[in-house]
């Protein structure tokens, strides 16, 4: 690796060739004639070069004998002109047609990017690459219009990803995955997939696209395209980076000065009779303080504070919890590919690694990935191939609770920070204090990174295969068979040293096999008779997904090394279990696409799904779409506009599924029971809490989507808008039953939800000359969902926090207006609450009470606060080019929604952020006055709601790419270096205190170093 | 070349139309891996229903809401050092149709509701399938017995907390949501029926441990029979009175003469093990059975809400004898002084009042030298590290002042019996006659009811105990029938009754009143546990003694005590002290108050109290007085617990409409 960074930088170095040189001169136009401005005119493998003027006029000097211009304009096929023997040069342009011949991937099939009749979004590997993540959802983000992806931080998780908004209930949001024509059963996604092996990655938004995979298309689509080989040239490519990242806190929390004092406040408005308010310290008060006292390491640290009844904080010692749970991070990522072929043969294969450290200790990822792909036409009618995705997966899961006595922080980070900042990790005489500060939940994590281990592996061959006869031109038949298999197993030991744990070590086994299969037949037939293009295209299809799982658990394993591997050595286990999951899914597709003098264009489909795990006779549900396009541009009356390209409209309709019933649903299992009889144990079969729907239907969302596709100045503005309006209707829920019948919920087919939005993308060449290019990319949704009536009708189900007219996931609390102050006022009016059973005292929390009857109660004063999920998602991506140089910044954001961030004063660990609250010195504060309670309070401390929009620079890359002619003689095609800055941080947000996109306290800031190689 | 197109081109339209035509078949989903509810038409499905009826007695003894129905807002108790049921106690006007929860641990309005009914379902449906499926005559009966009992048990539970609710008696098979109350008479009618059918067709004795037997039934009966002649019902019940009480004593003696009362009322707690000679006891009639055995199950976490707080003070750490401290339930004052402290050994056999030091790494800091005599103390493992001293009033021993010992209680006292100072000393009476521990500031220090501590569990955070749930005992017999004498108004003989149980109570003659043991102590018998010992330390907080000595400052004596002391002119102290608080007068109320401080005095901590008070009318006035937190909002609504919201907005009127506003208020108890 070094010595051929070496050769790299050496590279550098512009090599100059001498050789004779002439001045030439030459004009560019058009077509149609016109001259075109701004055109660059390049030697070929230099970087001299110049633009052309008004009139399409350009000079150059100084160019060698054997040169070649490159002339090249945006929207325009590039040409090549050898300078020998002339010296003058007219060129004319063609117009390039290829961006809208661009093929797109729809279901089943591939289209002309000219004849997409739906909303579709296509993003190439280029912009899938540019930065490094940890997968194709992450690479995504902020890519595609409508698509809202959540990321984690924890190395080897995949966020979230919603297309469009949510629209069921309880039904998953997530969306069907289609990699390499075959659609996706396990429950795993594409996050075993190296993003770099992907070529191009789509995804169908609206109905009209989506209802071709019928029952599975409701929540959208997301194609992936893995990369093939072509017959040009064998190449190879290495693609790598090394990021190193350190965690960033954005939490400021108290220092122990300022934590002591709301401490003393805290203990002091829990008993203010026998205790001192926090104004006034003294030693003896501080002894009656329990949080101080409990533990005698933290509490002799606290008395340091003291000397001869003078309170200096400055002398109590600390320590850095954070940071020794925390480290430095290098995640590195390589990946090699090969391909070429022949006209017959074409053949792709890869190998990737990524190996993430993670910046909490115990925690990281690697992954090996090996990708074949080989295409075979043994015959002009015949055509073969076989994809084959292989991977190995380990992740290292860091602390896990599971099996733990007692609730614990989720990760090792918020372990670390819960603890008191006047608490130390030894006493004296070098002993580990097991409570820091002496709280039973709040425990040492030094070392806690050796005592809890979490891994989990993943083996995934995830393949496809073809076989594709063309009968007679025109008539094909393909037969798709995809192959899925996956384990996956999830060992946990945590030592009986672990804070998880009470003395007895605890260690666990479990994971699954998915093994799933699609087997599709399809028939294409394609006609044109004169202006009018048929196609049509017919598919039967059956899946089959069958998952088998294992677990067992086990206390006192004998010895820390065994680890989850010798569960034989203990003489009983504490649970354990199989099980096995099936379901089938069969269906029939029919599609028709019509155009007629390629200006009008139609599709209709129909699917019709059956499934397994719907009861007899409601298996079976129909699937219809119709979309419709007019290509204006191709009107007599648009020709003539030249600064049109593309100007295309879409109008979409299509009903959609959600297929998310579990296997069994309907199927009225009931629960095994064991009973003790004496020391005897008799098993016996109870009833569930669920009474079976043997009326279960699917979930259907029916949608209509008005759609423009542009393109401007020859390209130079494109984009398109999409404006959605969709409905979804018998919404699986869980319905209410009443308990008397002995149920307290069933499964149904009620309610329903709408959801409208629009999409917006936009592409602009702000700057094409000679040496600067700079394109500016937007995507930008804005969507808003709303409840229109749920199982009783037009009845809110507040326990479930639904409300007709509002969106799902809204915030129902009490309306806080501010804190009660000790004046005559407040004072006389919390008496009137507090004669109905209240217990309000100056400091504390003011809740609107909305009937006006000096009694908060829930039913008659809890209101909608807002929403939790944005109205706006926006991503901009701006890329400069100079020369050889380029620049990107890349930002996203989410906007226009709420975050609870009550939790500042109820936890009283030591993960106190500052926070403004109230004393009756400072009684402007936004905050309630603390009381020290473990569970208890004030008990409207949690209304504290804050808008939580944000922008956030997700990127920001340099690069340098070298140009050919420095390359070619290290027989090198291509070599791009960069270097990034990932998660640089917030441009703008609303809670200053953590990080609004992962909801935590922190973030892994990267820097990235990168090389791409060509061969 | 065009032969073989064609074969390729036959064998792909082969396999497409072999799935297309087994695609019916290919959608049939088998349920391979659980049972259904078809298994419940055959007899071993119904033979398995009733295990899993039996299962559910464990519902009371699982979570937090065992405690919240029949404990809090109670004479005896209030909340510890935690908060998370508060409004159970409090009676709080969170305490309505809809709980908001303040943690997970909160327990909802619904919880119990839900599990009862569900309970009859099951029932209703062994109920109506045992005709259809089960041919044996025998166990046709025996089934029937069985299932009546769990029904009247839960419809006798739902009563007690909400009144009359809806009577439903026959199995759901489909969505159901028109449902009305139905009256508290029609209810309990019911309940003493199906009680009925289980006393007549349940065995007399049974070999399983934990299977219904006939005495169970008749205990039930007893119980349900002396409801419905209680003060609630006194606006339907006067024609039942007179036979009732018949019938009560009738069959308290028929129990009664078939179990004799443990030896000594520490044996009923004194568990050594799961499944231990202790639960098997003549005196215990029916337990709801927890065991160790695995698989592991559910466990009675009864052992877990009594516990005040220990391991954070010096020189102790969490163990497992001394159990983990959910501080959820703070005797009273009254629970305290309701015993003669000085003869009625069941105060010392039923509070933990002393526990050992821990923790090695600790126990050495607690050195410190007396300022009054210039002595120094150190301590170690094992030492005496807190004492709760329960001493009478008037004792002038203990005064606030400043301690040698880095610990918050504020009172010095050297023990004379460890001859040292005791480091974290909790008082019950100072000498200037105020409260110690139980005053507000230390919420979570007080003497931890023992009789559930569970040492066999096998880390000190397991929260599954072994212990099986008490539902009925004799000593309880005797005090049902002395409550039927009472209001037969044969005060002499309720008197006589009640010396039973007394008379156990005393110390016997050569007794160590010091002697003292709990079901923490099975950690003796705990391998497994003492392995995963706090830092491998066997040393461990427990402690053989209470503080009967150094509470009430006596000479030792192995004297036996005497509890028959008093006429019914005459009462205890205690109860006389009690009876002057409550300014009762006539006979019947002196005795029924003399009975219930009985009950509390027997029964504390065992799922009776609120109930108790509840029928008997005498809720508010107690929690008025012994209760700080309840007094300030506990009214007359609170006889009953409103009909939770969920079923209210679950149901439909008999149009098929959900219920309107009005009509949801007139479905609810009345105050909510």
């Amino acid at each position: 690796m070094s010595r051929k960074m070496i050769i790299c930088f050496l590279a550098m170095i512009p090599l100059f060739v001498f050789s004779q040189t002439k001045t030439i001169t030459g004009n560019i136009v058009d077509s149609n004639g016109q001259p075109i401005i701004g055109a660059t005119v390049m030697v070929k493998g230099t970087s001299s070069g110049t633009v052309s003027d008004m009139d399409g006029n350009f000079t150059l000097s100084d160019v060698p004998e054997d040169a070649v211009l490159q002339i090249s304009y945006i929207g325009y096929a590039t040409q090549e002109i050898p300078v020998a023997g002339k010296t003058s040069f007219g060129v004319v342009l063609q117009e390039e047609a290829q961006a809208l011949e661009e093929l797109v991937v729809v279901g089943y099939g591939v289209q002309k990017k000219s004849d997409v009749t739906g909303a579709i979004i296509s993003v190439t590997n280029e912009k899938l690459t540019a930065m490094p993540t940890n997968n194709a959802l992450e690479a995504l983000q902020g890519k595609a219009a409508g698509v809202d992806i959540l990321n984690t931080l924890r190395p080897g998780t995949v966020g979230e990803i919603y297309i469009r908004g949510v629209r069921s209930l309880n039904a998953s949001n997530a969306p069907l995955y289609v990699v390499d024509g075959v659609p996706l059963m396990s429950t795993s996604g594409i996050e075993t997939i190296n993003p770099q092996d992907i070529e191009t990655l789509d995804v169908l938004k609206d109905a009209s696209a989506t209802a071709i995979y019928g029952s599975r298309g409701a929540n959208g689509v997301v194609l992936i395209t893995t990369k093939k080989g072509s017959q040009d040239q064998l190449s190879i490519n290495y693609a790598g980076t090394v990021t190193k990242q350190d965690m960033v806190w954005k939490s400021n929390y108290m220092n122990v000065a300022e934590y002591i004092d709301f401490a003393r406040w805290a203990a002091y408005n829990k008993s203010p009779s026998s205790m001192s308010p926090g104004n006034s310290p003294s030693l003896e008060n501080d002894a009656k303080i329990e949080l101080f006292t409990a533990d005698p390491v933290a509490w002799s640290n606290i008395q340091k504070g003291w000397s001869n009844g003078n309170w200096d904080p400055s002398k109590i010692e600390t320590f850095d919890w954070i940071g020794a749970v925390t480290q430095a991070n290098i995640t590195h990522e390589h990946t090699l590919d090969v391909s070429g072929g022949s006209k017959a043969v074409k053949g792709y294969a890869s190998f990737g690694y990524l190996n993430n450290q993670g910046t909490t200790k115990g925690q990281g990822y690697q992954r090996y990935s090996l990708r074949a792909n080989l295409n075979v036409k043994p015959k002009e009618w015949l055509q073969f191939g076989v994809n084959i995705n292989g991977t190995y997966a380990s992740q290292d899961y860091g602390q896990s609770s599971e099996g733990a006595s007692m609730s614990s922080p989720s990760d090792l980070v918020l372990a670390a920070a819960r603890i008191y900042p006047y608490a130390l990790p030894y006493d004296s005489e070098g002993n580990l204090v097991t409570y820091p500060g002496g709280q039973s939940r709040v425990a040492n994590v030094l070392n806690e990174w050796k005592y809890s281990t979490n891994q989990r592996e993943t083996y995934r061959l995830l393949s496809s295969l073809f076989a594709e006869i063309t009968i007679f031109k025109g008539l094909r038949y393909r037969m798709n068979f995809g192959p899925d298999f996956r384990s996956y197993r999830n060992g946990i030991y945590n030592d009986g040293k672990s804070i998880t744990r009470g003395g007895s070590s605890y260690a666990s086994y479990s994971g699954d096999r998915d093994f799933s299969w699609t087997l599709d037949n399809l028939i294409y037939y394609d006609k044109k008779i004169d202006k009018h293009s048929f196609g049509a295209t017919f598919l039967q299809t059956a899946s089959k997904w069958n998952h088998e799982s294992y677990s067992m658990s086990a206390q006192g394993i004998a010895l820390p090394s065994m680890k989850w591997y010798a569960m034989g050595s203990v003489s009983s286990l504490d649970s354990w279990g199989t099980g096995l999951i099936e379901n089938q899914l069969s269906s029939y597709m029919g599609r028709i696409n019509y155009s007629f003098n390629e200006k009008y264009l139609l599709t209709a489909s129909g699917r019709w799904d059956g499934a397994s795990q719907l009861a007899e006779g409601y298996k079976w549900a129909f699937f219809p779409s119709l979309a419709l396009g007019w290509r204006m541009e191709q009107e007599k009356f648009m020709k003539n506009i030249s600064w049109i390209d593309q100007l295309k409209l879409r109008l979409g309709y299509g009903v959609t599924g959600n297929s998310a019933v579990d296997p069994y649903t309907t199927k009225g299992a009931i629960t095994l029971v064991q009973q003790p009889f004496g020391s005897s144990i008799v098993s016996g079969y109870t009833t569930t809490t669920d009474l079976s729907n043997l009326g279960l239907g699917w979930e259907k969302t029916a949608q209509y989507n008005f759609g423009l596709d542009f393109s401007f100045l020859k390209g130079r503005l494109n984009g398109n808008i999409d404006i959605y309006k969709s409905s979804t209707k018998d919404l699986i829920m869980t319905m209410a039953l009443p308990s008397v019948t002995g149920y307290t919920s069933t499964l149904a087919n009620v309610g329903e939800t709408k959801n409208n939005g629009i999409d917006l993308t936009l592409n602009s060449v702000n700057i094409q000359n000679k040496d600067w290019y700079w394109e500016t990319n937007l995507n930008l949704s804005w969507q808003k969902d709303a409840i229109v009536s749920l199982m009783n009708g037009k009845e809110d189900m507040v326990a479930d926090g639904w409300f007709i007219g509002y969106p799902i996931g809204v915030i129902y609390d009490y309306e806080r207006i501010g804190i009660w102050q000790d004046t005559p006022e407040d004072l006389s009016e919390m008496a009137k609450f507090n004669a109905n059973g209240h217990n309000f005292t100056p400091g504390s929390v003011r809740v609107k009470d909305q009937d006006g009857n000096y009694q908060i109660t829930p039913n008659d004063d809890r209101v909608i606060i807002g929403n939790t999920r944005p109205n706006w998602i926006i991503g901009l991506n701006n890329n400069l080019k100079f020369k050889n140089w380029d620049f990107s910044l890349f930002i996203t954001g989410r906007l226009k929604y709420l975050r609870s961030v009550g939790e500042a004063l109820t936890s009283m660990y030591g993960d106190q952020r500052v926070v403004d609250y109230w004393t009756p010195d400072n009684i402007d504060a936004e905050y309630q006055k603390p009381i020290r309670d473990e569970a208890g309070g004030d008990p409207y401390a949690m209304t504290y709601y804050k808008d939580d929009s944000y922008l956030k620079i997700r990127n920001v890359s340099l690069g340098y790419s070298f140009s050919k002619s420095n390359l070619s003689q290290l027989k090198v095609n291509n070599l791009r270096l960069y270097l990034q800055v990932k998660d640089l941080g917030m441009l703008w947000s609303n809670n200053s205190y953590l990080d609004s996109e992962y909801g935590t306290l922190y973030y892994n800031r990267g820097i990235v170093f990168g090389v791409n190689i060509g061969f | 070349m065009k032969t073989i197109k064609k074969y390729t081109i036959l064998t792909f339209l082969l396999v497409s139309i072999f799935f297309v035509s087994c695609s019916d078949n290919f959608l049939y989903e088998e349920l391979k891996t659980e049972r259904n509810t078809d298994y419940y038409n055959t007899e071993e499905g119904i033979a398995d229903a009733i295990v899993a009826l039996y299962n559910d007695f464990r519902f009371l003894f699982m979570r937090e809401r065992g405690y919240c129905t029949t404990m809090y807002g109670t004479d005896e108790f209030t909340v510890g050092g935690d908060n998370s049921n508060h409004d159970w106690n409090d009676y709080t006007s969170n305490l309505s149709s809809l709980i908001v929860s303040i943690n997970s641990n909160t327990i909802p309005m619904n919880d119990v509701w839900d599990q009862m009914y569900k309970t009859i379902n099951l029932a209703n449906l062994v109920l109506q399938k045992t005709d259809e499926v089960v041919i044996n005559e025998a166990n046709k009966t025996l089934y029937k017995a069985e299932a009546s009992f769990a029904r009247a048990y839960s419809y006798f539970y739902l009563v007690q907390q909400y009144g009359g609710v809806v009577l439903k008696l026959t199995p759901s098979e489909q969505v159901e949501r028109y449902f009305v109350r139905s009256s508290r008479e029609d209810c309990v009618n019911q309940i003493i029926e199906d009680f009925r059918v289980a006393y007549v067709g349940l065995p007399s004795t049974t070999t399983q441990i934990g299977r219904l037997y006939k005495d169970v039934a008749a205990h039930f009966l007893a119980k349900a029979l002396l409801y419905r002649v209680s003060e609630i019902n006194d606006d339907w019940n006067s024609s039942y009175k007179t036979s009732d009480l018949t019938e009560i004593i009738t069959l308290c003696d028929e129990v009664i003469s078939k179990h004799s009362l443990a030896e000594n009322f520490s044996d009923l707690f004194n568990f050594q093990k799961s499944d231990g000679p202790n639960e098997t006891l003549s005196e215990i009639i029916f337990s709801a059975q927890f065991s160790n055995v695995t698989p592991a199950a559910e466990g009675n976490s009864y052992h877990l809400y009594f516990v005040s707080q220990y391991n954070n003070l010096t020189g102790f750490t969490r163990d497992i004898a001394g159990g983990r401290e959910y501080q959820r339930l703070r005797p009273s004052r009254y629970i305290l002084d309701v015993f003669d402290k000085k003869n009625d050994s069941r105060l010392w056999k039923s509070f933990r009042t002393k526990l050992s030091l821990n923790n090695s790494k600790t126990a050495g800091q607690l050195s410190g030298t007396d300022p009054n005599t210039g002595l120094s103390y150190t301590y170690g493992l094992g030492d005496l590290g807190i004492i709760y001293i329960l001493n009478n009033k008037n004792d002038d021993r203990f005064k606030i002042s400043t301690s040698l010992l880095n610990n918050h209680t504020g009172v010095y006292f050297y023990n004379p019996y460890t001859q040292k100072p005791t480091p974290h000393t909790y008082v019950l009476n100072l000498s200037d006659g105020s409260d110690h521990f139980l005053g507000v500031g230390l919420k979570n220090r007080f003497p931890s009811l023992s009789k559930w501590y569970d040492g066999s569990r096998p880390n000190h955070n397991y929260g599954e105990g072994a212990r099986d749930g008490i539902l009925a005992r004799v000593a309880e017999t005797h005090l049902i029938k002395a409550e039927a004498l009472i209001r037969q108004q044969k005060y002499d003989y309720a008197i006589q009754e009640i010396n039973i149980v007394r008379k156990r109570a005393q110390f016997k003659s050569g007794e160590i009143r010091s002697a003292y043991t709990d079901g923490g102590a099975a950690y003796l018998n705990n391998t497994a546990g003492q392995a995963n010992y706090a830092d491998g330390i066997k040393v461990c907080s427990f402690r053989n003694s209470n503080s009967y000595y150094e509470s009430l400052n006596i000479p030792e004596t192995s004297e036996s005590s005497d509890l028959t002391n008093y006429t019914l002119s005459k009462l205890p102290d205690e109860d006389e002290a009690v009876i002057s608080k409550l300014g009762l007068t006539s006979d019947y109320d002196r005795m029924m108050c003399f009975l219930l401080n009985e009950r509390s005095r027997e029964l504390v901590g065992e799922f009776q109290r609120w109930p108790d008070l509840a029928r008997t009318k005498t809720l508010i006035k107690r929690a008025k007085l012994f209760n700080s937190e309840a007094a300030p909002n506990i009214n007359e609504k609170h006889y009953l617990r409103p009909i939770p919201q969920q079923f209210l907005d679950a149901i439909r009127n008999e149009n098929g409409q959900p219920l309107t506003s009005e009509e949801k208020q007139a479905m609810q108890n009345p105050g909510y």
